[in-house]
Parts: structure tokens; C-alpha cells; sequence
């Protein structure tokens, strides 16, 4: 068990666990309380997913690579216009979204991605939606905390581009800090967080 | 962090800078490995073995429930978007429950009953002796504990769904 200071330390983390399989969102929300977490809210599909997220704050989101997809219900003349925009999702649309919506709740939560252990192209496609770290099928607890520790000091910028809006794709430590003036010929700029907030 | 300034506000590419709410919530000076440590990581791993080793199991009673839904529905004439959703969501929670542990041919045979539970891929009654003769092998995955973790099998069933 973790020490009662060290359980502590992540007892603060909102939690949003996306699973189309109830057995498999439980497993996880398991041992996500087993890790220390104590806020975890369990959802099956990336509709109930956006709601979730606007309802309370979320601080990480982990999510299937395929979430329940719902059948996408009818919009009353008084639902604000964005439930158009979330439905229905699979898990990269749902991070996609989340990403690049203007009515994203948060673009910018750091998303774990489970993927399947033999299709590369699913990580490829995972990466390219948005998604800050991938954990691979079968699920081990050794792996899943190295992903969670990297996503704690991940310090990768967040790329807003015409086709992309995630962390940058560079595993590099600091892959624009250095080179900011060479690369403002190719038109990239850095700006604080609070700037975008306020814009 | 130096931040670039006098850019072109044309620039069509911007890089943030990193959200550190994380490592503020666990607290700035945490060392991450006083919070997962080996023994912690340890008893997760024990957690999901011991959910891994259930798996036959509960598999079992959700199988219960997807065959006798389709045998109700065996003796209509033909069946509705709704019972297919339905049998969809049943198998997909295998699938999804399958697949978390490498389970190639429970996978395999769920994710097949999910596809042809969507619409236009066969007519009703073709659909319906599909999913039939797909739950009958799943009963049979389930019962003989067939893990097939290299997915060998699942590929197999797959390309000779695809034939078929």
C-alpha cells in the first residue's frame, strides 16, 4: 500500500475513466484506487464522457481505444449546440474532439490511451488524435505506472496547428525551447497558457 | 521559459507551454517513485492477475445472458435495430473485457457479432444465423477456457469469416 502521505499526493487527481466494457472500466478504476486515487468517475462512451467533463473538472482521462458508440439521440431546439459536436465516439474521435472542439471543456487534459497490442497503426492514429501517452493490451501495472509517472513531468509543449491539436509529437525533452528563433521562419511561436486562456 | 516575441500573429503554428497540473496536484517536490513503488505496482499487478484469472468466469455469465437473448429471438421471424444494438452491447462487453487480457479468440468472436450487428451488413435473417452459430463458438471458447493469447486462433476465425 502506499504510504498514507504518498496517497495523498494523488487523492487531488479528478480521474475520468472511458471503457465500453463495464468489466474492463472496473478493473481499472480498481486499480487506479489501488494506486491512491480516490476520484474516479467511470463512464462507457465519449458523449457521457464530454458531459462528465463538463460537469467537474477533470485532471486526467483514461480511455479505451473503443468506447461504447451510442446511438446519437435527438437534439431539442433548447440543447446548447455543442452536444452536436461530441457524437457518436469511438476513443481517438472522442480525444480528437476534445482536442480541436471549441466547446472543449478542456483541450488541453493530459488522455492515456489503451490500445490493442498488435495494431500499430491504432498507436499511430491514437497519437496523431491527441493522445499524451498509449498503454498496450494485455494491461500491466509496471507499465501502466511508467506511463503515469511520464505523464506527471511530461514537459511537452501543447501544438496547436491547422491539422493537429495535442502534445507535441517529439519525445524530445524541450524539442522547440532552443530553437524558437530558427523556427519562427517556419512560423511557430510559444506563448504562455494564460494568454490562450484569456484570448 | 523564454517567450518568443514580435511573432507574425498570422503564425499558424503555436506550441503552449506544458500543463503541469499534475505534478501540482501530486505536489512539486514529490519524488514519483515514493508514490509508485515497486511493491505498490506489485499488488496492482496482483489485482489484475487475480481479475485476469476470473475471466472465464464472468465471461460465462455474461454469455448466459447473450445466449438467451438470442434464443428468444431465434424463434421470431426477424429481428429489430433495437435487439441488434442489444446483442451488440452484450458481446462488446466481452470484447472489451477480452481483449484487456490478450484473449485472441473470445475477441475475435465478439468483435465478429458486434460487426454484423450493424446495420447493412446482411439481411435480418442472415444476421441472425450468423450471430446464432457465433454464440454457439463463443459457449465453446468460454467453456474450454481458450486463451489464446497470440491471437492465432481469432485471426484464423477471421479469415475464415472473410470467406465466408
Amino acid at each position: 500500500m502506499p504510504s498514507a502521505n504518498a496517497t495523498n499526493k494523488l487523492e487531488k487527481i479528478q480521474v475520468l475513466v472511458l471503457d465500453g466494457s463495464a468489466h474492463a472500466a472496473d478493473l481499472l478504476r480498481d486499480v487506479f484506487l489501488k494506486l491512491g486515487f480516490m476520484n474516479i468517475q467511470v463512464v462507457s462512451d465519449g458523449y457521457e464522457g464530454a458531459q462528465a467533463m463538463k460537469k467537474k473538472p477533470v485532471h486526467l482521462v483514461i480511455t479505451d481505444w473503443e468506447l461504447r458508440v451510442r446511438k446519437k439521440p435527438k437534439i431539442s431546439d433548447t440543447s446548447p449546440p455543442s452536444d452536436k459536436d461530441i457524437l457518436p465516439l469511438s476513443g481517438t474521435e472522442f480525444v480528437r474532439r476534445l482536442r480541436q472542439s471549441p466547446h472543449s471543456p478542456n483541450p488541453f487534459v493530459p488522455v492515456v490511451m489503451v490500445v490493442n497490442h498488435d495494431a500499430e497503426e491504432n498507436a499511430a492514429l491514437a497519437r496523431d488524435a491527441g493522445v499524451n501517452e498509449i498503454i498496450t493490451k494485455p494491461l500491466q501495472a509496471d507499465e501502466l505506472c511508467a506511463r503515469l509517472m511520464q505523464l506527471i513531468d511530461d514537459r511537452r509543449h501543447f501544438i496547436t496547428a491547422e491539422n493537429y491539436k495535442g502534445p507535441c509529437r517529439r519525445r524530445a525533452a524541450n524539442p522547440l525551447g532552443e530553437g524558437v528563433v530558427e523556427r519562427r521562419q517556419r512560423q511557430v511561436r510559444l506563448v504562455r497558457r494564460k494568454e490562450f486562456r484569456s484570448s | 521559459m523564454a517567450i518568443s516575441q514580435n511573432l507574425d500573429t498570422t503564425d499558424d503554428v503555436v506550441a503552449y507551454e506544458a500543463d503541469n497540473t499534475l505534478r501540482e496536484l501530486v505536489g512539486p517536490d514529490t519524488p514519483l517513485a515514493e508514490i509508485f513503488t515497486p511493491r505498490l505496482i506489485q499488488e496492482c499487478q496482483k489485482k489484475i492477475d487475480s481479475a485476469r484469472d476470473a475471466f472465464f468466469d464472468i465471461a460465462g455469465y455474461d454469455l448466459a445472458r447473450l445466449e438467451a437473448f438470442v434464443k428468444v429471438q431465434m424463434a421470431l421471424p426477424e429481428a429489430t435495430d433495437a435487439w441488434f444494438e442489444e446483442v451488440a452491447s452484450l458481446a462488446g462487453n466481452i470484447k472489451g473485457h477480452a481483449e484487456l487480457f490478450n484473449f485472441g479468440l473470445v475477441a475475435s468472436i465478439t468483435h465478429h457479432i458486434v460487426s454484423i450487428c450493424e446495420p447493412g451488413t446482411h439481411a435480418s435473417p442472415v444476421r441472425l444465423r450468423l450471430i446464432a452459430d457465433l454464440v454457439t463458438m463463443l459457449r465453446i471458447a468460454i467453456r474450454q477456457k481458450i486463451s489464446d493469447e497470440r491471437g492465432a486462433l481469432g485471426r484464423e476465425l477471421g479469415a475464415s469469416l472473410r470467406r465466408y
